[in-house]
This record gives C-alpha cells, structure tokens and sequence, in this order.
C-alpha cells in the first residue's frame, strides 16, 4: 500500500524539521532499524546529513527494498577532492556533476551535516547564501576538471577573476540541482579563462544564480606569480612602515 | 657575459610575446620599454622568469633579494641579472 512519502534532513536544521513530512536523519535511521517504517515507503533525502547517516541509511534501506526505496533511486554522495578541491569529504557540497551536452552539466546539492560554512553560520530554514556561492564554486571547479581541461595531467590552479550572485528565492534543506552553462571560454599561453553561470533550482525553479570568471593556470606559473606578489606585498608594507612607524592598518 | 644576459633576457621576452601576439607583431624591446607597456602581465612576468631561471641559472627573485614591484623596464629586469650572476657564490 503506498504510503505518504517522508523527507529526510539532517538534525541540525531543526526549525526546519517542524514542517510536516520531515524526519529528522538520526530519528528515520532508529526507526528503520527497528523495523516501525511502513513498506512502500518512498525517502526523499534532503540536506544535512553526515557521511555516516548517509552509510547507514543506504544500507537500511537496500536490506529492505524494494519495500522502502530512495526517490531517484539512490543516496546521493559527495564528490571527491579531486573534483572539488576540498581536503575534507564533509565539505563537499556537490555529487560528480554529469554532462547535459558540450556547454551544459549537472550535480545534486549534497551539504553534509558538518559542512564548514554551516557549523559556524545557520539561521533560520534556509541554507546561506554563502554556501550556495562556495556550492557554485565547487561546481565550475569540478566541471571543467572532468569535463573541460584539455590536459588533465598538468597540475593547474584555479584563481577567481570575478563572481556575480543573485538569489532569487530562498533553498531549503531539500534536493536541489546545480547547472553549469559555459558562456565563454579563451585559451592563452599560460593560461585559460572561463566563465559560466551556475543556476540553483529547487522544486523546478531557479532559486540562485552565480556567475563567474575563473582562470586555470598551470601551477608552476601560478605559484610563481603569486610567490613575486607576496614577496612585493611585504616589502612594501614594512617599507611604509618604516618611513611611518605611526601608520595603523 | 652581461652581454648575454641582455641578449638572453631580450630573447627570451621576444618570444614569450610572439607566443601571444605573433613574431610580426612583437614591439621593438628596447632597454627603457616598461614590461607592461609592452604586454607583460604579471603571469607572464613569473613565466618569463622561470624560463630565465632554466637559462641563466638563476632566479634573483626567490633565491636573491630582488622584488618584482622594483622592476618596471626592460633594462631594470637585466640589472637584477647582472646583479645577481655577478655575486661570488657561496660554497
């Protein structure tokens, strides 16, 4: 018999979890293992879940199928640091994007409950606007890993020319999609530039869009270019110092 | 040998710029022309001096003391070579 379907999000979003048809992650995981959840169960996973809960809950839920199964079909993961850039899985916020077609690519949103914006900044129900930038983020920087580079062998870096966001409507700690568009792209010597337009929609709308320019450099060059800059910086700051010892910065 | 190092800082620059612009369209690279004004940006700035290092041995800006801010012209860039490769090394 069907059965209502139940929205899975992490704990930590508990003002959030008082909207009817939430669970929180910890309480549908006990409820699971002691068997209370109804066949026929369809679980929507939202935000805010740990690697753990992710583990357990997939696990619970292919002992059971196909009487209880995942909308879409599986628990979505994170991608890892070579995608994303980011050391620590936890703050990842994005699945392995895939190709739509030459200029256009996909992921879920996937915040873990511990995410390095989200432990030190939530208010309210909503996710901050600042992570769906470092979400964006994470996007252009694994898209044009996997899909644009045209000699993934050399070490590169990413350095940001500009960003531009625009939030539109609030995203919740539900599923949501993040779209990459490639609008320009220009090779150089040394070094190449994009720019895109990451588009976040939740429940079929556009909820964020961020627009950006990024440059990949190999990373010798890179290194280089900034290690001069530093090294300018600090001279001259010490030299202004020096010639006004009284000069606050 | 200082004669080197200009011609090699010269030629190097030349084609690092012909890379971008093409061979024909490459400015004349005077001692006074600035590295900006000719087309220098700072990313090509730290390839050229890579580049250099693998050609004169050195690289005055991460082994010596020169600053990168110091060096505005074509004939600037050769005085921290000269500076630099004339420096007895020490063992």
């Amino acid at each position: 018999m069907p059965q209502d379907p139940v929205i899975v999000v992490g704990d930590r979003f508990e003002e959030f979890l008082t909207n009817r048809g939430t669970i929180p992650a910890s309480t549908l995981i006990k409820e699971l293992e002691s068997g209370t959840v109804e066949p026929g169960t369809v679980i929507i996973v939202g935000q805010g879940l740990s690697l753990a809960q992710r583990d357990a809950l997939e696990s619970l839920v292919e002992q059971k199928a196909p009487e209880i199964r995942f909308a879409g079909g599986v628990m979505p993961r994170p991608a890892g640091r070579d995608l994303t850039h980011k050391h620590h899985l936890k703050n990842a916020m994005i699945t392995p994007p895939t190709r739509v077609d030459d200029t256009r690519f996909v992921a879920e949103l996937v915040i873990d409950e511990h995410n390095e914006i989200l432990e030190d900044h939530l208010t309210g129900q909503h996710i901050p606007g600042v992570a769906l930038t470092e979400a964006a983020r994470q996007t252009w920087t694994a898209v044009t890993e996997k899909f644009l580079l045209d000699d993934p062998q050399t070490r590169t870096r990413f350095v940001l020319g500009w960003i531009r966001s625009t939030y539109h409507r609030f995203v919740f700690p539900l599923p949501a999609t993040v779209e990459y568009t490639l609008l320009r792209r220009e090779s150089a010597k040394v070094q190449e530039t994009f720019e895109c337009l990451v588009s976040i929609r939740q429940n079929d709308t556009v909820a964020a869009e961020i627009e950006a320019q990024y440059l990949v450099i190999p990373e010798k060059f890179s290194a280089k270019q900034e290690a001069m800059a530093a090294r300018a910086t600090v001279t001259a700051l010490l030299s202004q110092q020096a010639t006004d010892p009284a000069l606050v910065h | 040998m200082l004669n080197d190092i200009r011609a090699t800082v010269t030629s190097q620059i030349r084609d690092l710029l012909a890379e971008s612009v093409g061979e024909d369209q490459v400015p004349e690279i005077t001692g006074e022309a600035r590295l900006h004004e000719l087309g220098l940006t700072s990313l090509l700035l730290a390839r050229l001096i890579i580049s250099l290092e693998m050609e004169l041995g050195s690289d005055p800006f991460t082994e010596g003391d020169a600053v990168i801010s110091d060096v505005r012209t074509v004939d600037d860039l050769v005085a921290v070579y000269e500076r630099a490769l004339s420096e007895p090394q020490l063992s």
